[in-house]
């Protein structure tokens, strides 16, 4: 073997995922990006957590802006909300299941 | 805690891994190109081209055969995660690193379980990345990903 190649993976819980995760604009009108809102987590009469999607800001003001879910690992997702961008919780379970892999930290080198 | 996984992949195992990178996007060209005009973001595009990238990279390309190595580490930071490994699950793990690529059927019938819960048992260490399914004509097949869980307090 002349050299190897090395797949680092972090794995992380649902919970850990979506804690402090962001959402933000690409970019206001000044050229910055602007803060949406935030995730927290919220336990249920059953005992259960879930996620909860809280919007600082009017969120139809997104539409035709291109937005980001950032979560302290990193960015999840960026996209460009065409109709009526993600509101409650279920939004939120839905992206985060779909972009999950993304929350794996991944690192590889080859050495 | 950490639950640390990982494997070493053998020429026969990174030959495998290559081919499921073909089928799945053709060539790295391809991929690259299909990543960068991919709205969606797949992380699993950009997952593939970064490893396929390294791959190429560390290989001389002598002859046409690779001279390089490929490890692969997994680390699990939350203790709940040891919940999910559960005994029928390890035993489901050693019994695919022993005789690779059977279907989730064969799998039941080898283990003696039922059906369902092998499937869910399947789908619980495919999320956890600990095994993979890969398609095989009609069939699916699994296979291991990692071969050593070191669990350390």
């Amino acid at each position: 073997m002349h050299s190897q190649v090395l797949i680092k993976q972090l794995y992380l819980s649902p919970i850990e995922m979506l804690k402090g995760v962001e959402v933000y604009s690409a970019e206001d009108e000044e050229g910055l990006p602007g803060k949406y809102g935030y995730t927290y987590m919220q336990k249920d009469d059953t005992g259960r957590w879930w996620p909860v999607l809280r919007w600082e800001m009017d969120p139809m003001t997104l539409k035709g802006k291109t937005i980001g879910y950032e979560h302290p690992k990193g960015i999840l997702e960026v996209r460009e909300v065409s109709s009526s961008p993600p509101r409650c919780w279920s939004d939120v379970v839905q992206i985060v299941k779909v972009f999950r892999h993304n929350l794996v930290d991944m690192e590889v080198s080859g050495l | 805690m950490r639950i640390e996984a990982s494997k070493e992949f053998d020429e026969d195992d990174i030959d495998t891994f290559l081919g499921g990178l073909e089928e799945r996007h053709g060539d790295l060209a391809g991929l690259i190109k299909r990543a960068e005009t991919d709205m969606s973001m797949d992380p699993r595009l950009r997952d593939d081209r970064l490893i396929w990238s390294a791959l190429l990279s560390s290989s001389p390309g002598l002859d046409g055969e690779l001279m390089l190595g490929l490890r692969k580490e997994i680390t699990f930071e939350d203790p709940k995660v040891l919940n999910m490994i559960t005994g029928r699950r390890i035993e489901l793990l050693s019994d695919v690193l022993e005789d690779p690529d059977p279907s989730i059927k064969d799998l039941a019938e080898r283990l003696e379980r039922d059906y369902k819960n092998t499937y869910d048992d399947v789908k619980a260490l495919l999320d956890l990345g600990l095994i993979s399914v890969v398609k095989s004509g009609r069939a699916r097949t699994v296979r291991a990903e990692v071969d050593e869980l070191h669990i350390q307090l």
